[in-house]
């Protein structure tokens, strides 16, 4: 398990992390998403060690990980810009990191997974597309036979079949190695598939940290049509109301809260129409930080 | 959640089995932690920067033993000889020559290329961020990973080296080595080593320290030339500045390797010429004890820098990377000492343009401005930003006043250097040198003397050189009193300018002799440069540069024995006899080569005269005449106990050496009227009747 222990973290006057505390538990996707400059590629450079956090620490199944190479050595970072020597081709980049991974580092599996992918190991690595690099970076990443793959917008640029190839990696390594991916990005539909766990920064802080499941279940959208004004005050009074939007007389509601309750405090109302229904992470992302102010739809205005 | 397609599912081989087993144990139960090996490291590090082994390995190898072919060959053609002990003499003259004078020095550039490549290059990550990240990502401790760069950098000049030198000793012994040349060639070869490796490893450790604290390679650059020169540049903008705008600054001139030891850029390459050169002639350098303690010093900073750069490279945050340059004291101290170093240089600069009036103003002016330049200009080198001229504007006006200060403080005097003088119960001993304006009449300029048992050879004289009171003459302290009282009446007339009127008594007529503030220039006989030290009994030396406003005084300066020794040993015939003397006319043609016989016997008479007529006038007898003709004496200068060269010196005959003139005439049958070719009449010059014919 990682555990990030009131982490903060500041560029010059700028506060990256603030007091961010999250658990990522073992044998799960994690998911990191976060708003612009929230503070994901910090927080995932400082769990590899990369950075050293101004306060708090980081412990990666028990011991600090900073300048620590027994910790580091369950961590492979994959970074949204993955440097590769020049001149390099994949085999001399699988060199390196079998050098760097002695015990783990799996050679005939860095093989296969390249062959799989048609990479050719020879070929310069400069002359690969911004994708290929992506993918390369993974299977060095997968073939490090690290515990802990972190993934920094590692999506980013790859094609939708490689993407579920990766995915399905990702799920086979976790089932059969207890691998923990840790994925930051932006394309949180990608994320709502293959995360079951996920933490949302904004603005250096953790908004929420949990099971996507729960979250999922710990708010709902709802679509209703009332008979009066009275019934929606009265749910807005009765239940955590976190948006809402008119169209004519249906009202679509976001609410916190568990599902039995919305439903009794809305059918409460006797309404003409109402539907109760299960939030994406996208749109949960997007209410969560429209609480905080992280709202441009003025930006039309 | 479930995999979207369970490997159970697919048909798979028993191989595939097998190798998933394998790499499943492999990842999840490492039965013994290996670890990471140093040497494994070294290789890794060393397979991404194989172009700096490759490039070193082609400098070295090719151009040692291409020289050493080269050089060996050319002496082989050169000389002829049968003789086994001139054979040999030439043979090792051959490695020394060699190694002194070809490999050391190119050893040394070699050196100072390598470093800045292999250190600069060898932290090359600390410039790119997805490599920093890369690089701090991997399971090895930062610590480690300095050392495996550093060593890596070391071996990758030490070993070409090693191989380019034993092929050169190869070579050596090949073509030399019957002639007994080998522990010659291995003590040279020790000698260019030890030069190299201290030249190499103050530029190698400036040059990691300099990566460690910087984002860019042109921020390594800038920060490498300021660590490297700062202290030197700093210590010679106030002796310019003492020297340029203080009345009577002087100091003797000091041995660069005593200054540049807080410098590496300096010291590392002087102590690396100085070692390969002259190592082995401790006389001239290591038996000095400053030079020893500068070189002690050198290394010091040399290992200082190493632990420095070590520090900071563990403890540097990733994020510096891509930045300009690292640590904000440090940064501000860079701008502080540059932009007033480059105020103050610029001053200087207007000082000699502008020459001695008006200067003040515009001297401060201009150290503002280009002290507030300088320090936009590194504030941007240091933060790749052209919007961060102003960033610490309070910073950049505490550089232009301190700048101001600092200026002031020579402008005005403010610690009063010029009007200070030593009391005189506290001088200790005294010395002074005269400033040389009669060099020209016939002076060797110091610094040679004879060798002993051979006649007409010459060597530097060893213990001026090195000496602390270099051509200095000692002076009794009553002597020494008159110069600081000189001193204060050249003050008073200074200040009065051109109205004063100043009188010399005669003390044997009783007559007086009238200056006034016109004469107060020097060569109107009326006032003399005089480099005065006094060493105090308490406090530091005492140096300053006089005018005497006295002719008395300088006449009986000049009058000093040692004084006259030390500026004529050539006219005082303390050289001996030259290897030849020739007579040379207005044209330059040599018309006359005496004899030994002629040479002694005329020499003789010179010198006798030459004493006689300077124990009478002192310097005045050089003073006014204007020479007819001259002797050329040729003495052959020995360097060390294999090579000599020739030197000519010049005796300029005057009127008043008449037995000498009366000598030549009669042993030449050359009137001196024959020997002048040249005439001046109103129209110009014209050419004599007499001609002689060059013999």
């Amino acid at each position: 398990m990682i555990e990030i222990k009131n982490v903060s973290k500041k560029y010059d006057d700028v506060n990256a992390l603030s007091g961010v505390t999250i658990e990522v538990p073992e044998g799960q996707v994690f998911g990191l998403v976060g708003t612009n400059g929230a503070g994901k590629s910090t927080l995932l450079r400082s769990i590899c060690g990369v950075c050293r956090p101004d306060e708090g620490e980081i412990l990666v199944d028990g011991e600090p990980v900073y300048e620590n190479p027994s910790a580091k050595q369950k961590i492979f970072f994959i970074s949204d810009d993955q440097y590769y020597y020049p001149g390099s081709n994949a085999e001399e980049m699988e060199r390196f990191y079998r050098t760097m991974y002695p015990d783990t580092f799996s050679s005939d599996r860095f093989h296969d997974l390249m062959k799989s992918l048609s990479l050719d190991p020879k070929r310069r690595i400069q002359t690969f597309s911004k994708g290929m690099k992506k993918q390369l970076a993974i299977m060095l990443g997968i073939a490090s036979g690290c515990k802990y793959i972190l993934c920094d917008e590692t999506f980013d640029g790859l094609d939708p079949v490689v993407r579920q190839a990766v995915k399905r990696l990702f799920i086979h390594d976790m089932e059969e190695f207890g691998i923990t991916p840790v994925i930051a990005s932006h394309n949180l539909r990608e994320l709502e598939d293959i995360c079951e766990y996920v933490g949302l920064l904004h603005k250096g802080g953790v908004i929420l940290s949990k099971d996507l499941e729960d979250m999922k279940l710990g708010i709902y959208k709802v679509q209703v049509v009332f008979r009066d004004s009275t019934s929606l005050e009265t749910v807005r009074n009765n239940l955590k109301v976190i948006s809402e939007e008119h169209r004519g007389s249906l009202v679509t509601l976001t609410i916190r809260g568990g599902r039995t309750e919305v439903e009794t405090v809305i059918t409460s109302q006797v309404p003409v129409f109402y539907e109760v229904l299960p939030l994406t992470l996208e749109e949960i992302f997007i209410s969560e930080t429209e609480v905080l102010g992280y709202d441009f739809t003025g930006i039309t205005k | 959640m479930t995999s979207p397609e369970s490997p159970n599912n697919n048909p798979v081989t028993e191989a595939e089995i097998m190798k998933e087993d394998n790499a499943k144990t492999q990842n999840t139960e490492p039965a013994a932690k290996t670890g990471i090996s140093f040497a494994s490291l070294m290789i890794e590090d060393l397979r991404h920067r194989k172009w700096m082994l490759v490039l070193s390995g082609i400098v070295q190898l090719l151009l040692g033993p291409f020289v050493t072919v080269f050089i060996l060959s050319r002496y082989n053609s050169r000389y002829y000889v049968t003789d086994p002990e001139v054979m040999v003499r030439q043979a090792l003259d051959s490695v020394d020559t060699l190694f002194r004078g070809y490999l050391g020095g190119l050893e040394i550039v070699i050196a100072v290329c390598g470093a800045l490549i292999v250190g600069i290059g060898g932290f090359r990550h600390l410039f790119n961020k997805s490599m920093t990240d890369m690089m701090n990502s991997v399971p090895v401790k930062r610590g480690k990973q300095f050392a495996v760069i550093y060593l890596n950098g070391f071996l990758m000049w030490l070993v070409p080296f090693m191989v380019s030198v034993a092929i050169t000793l190869i070579i050596v012994a090949a073509r030399l080595g019957s002639y007994g040349v080998m522990p010659t060639a291995f003590a040279c070869f020790l000698q260019t080593f030890a030069g190299a490796l201290i030249t190499f490893m103050c530029v190698y450790n400036l040059a990691v320290l300099a990566a460690a604290i910087s984002g860019t390679v042109f921020n390594s650059l800038v920060n490498m030339l300021c660590l490297g020169l700062d202290a030197a540049i700093a210590y010679l903008c106030l002796i310019l500045m003492a020297q340029n705008f203080f009345d009577n600054f002087w100091r003797p001139s000091l041995d660069i390797l005593e200054i540049g030891w807080m410098s590496p850029l300096v010291s590392s390459v002087t102590y690396g010429f100085v070692i390969a050169d002259r190592m082995d002639r401790a006389d001239l350098y290591f038996d000095s004890p400053s030079t020893v303690i500068c070189l002690i010093l050198t290394i010091a900073v040399c290992i200082i820098n190493l632990i420095v750069a070590y520090r900071i490279y563990v403890t540097r945050k990733s994020e510096a990377a891509e930045s300009g340059t690292i640590g904000k004291v440090y940064k501000f101290v860079l701008r502080f000492v540059n932009s007033m170093l480059a105020g103050l240089y610029v001053a200087l600069l207007v000082k000699n343009v502008i020459g001695d009036e008006g200067y003040v103003f515009w001297c401060m002016v201009i150290t503002a401005v280009f002290t507030v330049l300088m320090f936009g200009i590194l504030e941007i080198i240091q933060k790749k930003s052209f919007r961060s001229f102003f960033d610490h504007i309070g910073q950049m006006i505490g550089s232009v006043i301190v700048a101001e200060i600092i200026l002031s403080v020579f402008l005005f005097d403010l610690i009063n250097f010029d009007n200070h003088i030593v009391p005189e119960d506290n001088i200790a001993e005294a010395y002074i040198r005269m400033n040389p304006d009669y060099y020209y009449w016939g002076d060797t300029g110091g610094g040679y003397r004879a060798v002993e048992d051979r006649p007409g050879y010459i060597c530097w004289t060893e213990d001026r050189f090195i000496s602390d009171h270099y051509g200095d003459v000692a002076i009794p302290k009553e002597l020494a009193v008159r110069i600081l009282s000189a001193e204060k009446v050249y003050s008073e007339m200074y200040i009065a300018g051109s109205g004063y009127t100043y009188y010399i008594e005669d003390p044997v007529t009783g007559l007086k002799t009238t200056y006034t503030g016109n004469d107060l220039y020097p060569g109107s006989g009326m006032i003399s440069y005089v480099y005065f030290e006094a060493d105090r009994k308490t406090g530091p030396d005492f140096y300053r540069s006089y005018r005497l406003a006295d002719p008395d005084l300088v006449l009986e300066i000049s009058k000093l024995d040692e004084y006259r020794d030390i500026n004529y040993p050539l006219n005082c015939g303390l050289l001996g006899y030259p290897l030849s003397v020739e007579l040379v006319d207005d044209y330059g043609n040599r018309v006359y080569s005496f004899t030994d016989e002629e040479k002694q016997q005329l020499m003789d008479t010179y010198f006798d005269e030459f004493r006689k007529n300077y124990d009478e006038e002192g310097i005045n007898v050089l003073d006014g005449n204007i020479y007819k003709y001259q002797l050329i004496c040729r003495y052959e200068m020995v360097y060390n106990e294999e090579s000599t060269s020739t030197h000519f010196f010049y005796i300029y005959l005057k009127d008043n050496d008449r037995r000498t003139v009366e000598l030549i005439e009669r042993l030449t049958g050359i009137t001196i009227d024959e020997l002048v070719n040249y005439n001046y009449d109103d129209y110009g010059y014209y050419e004599d009747e007499y001609y002689i014919e060059p013999y």
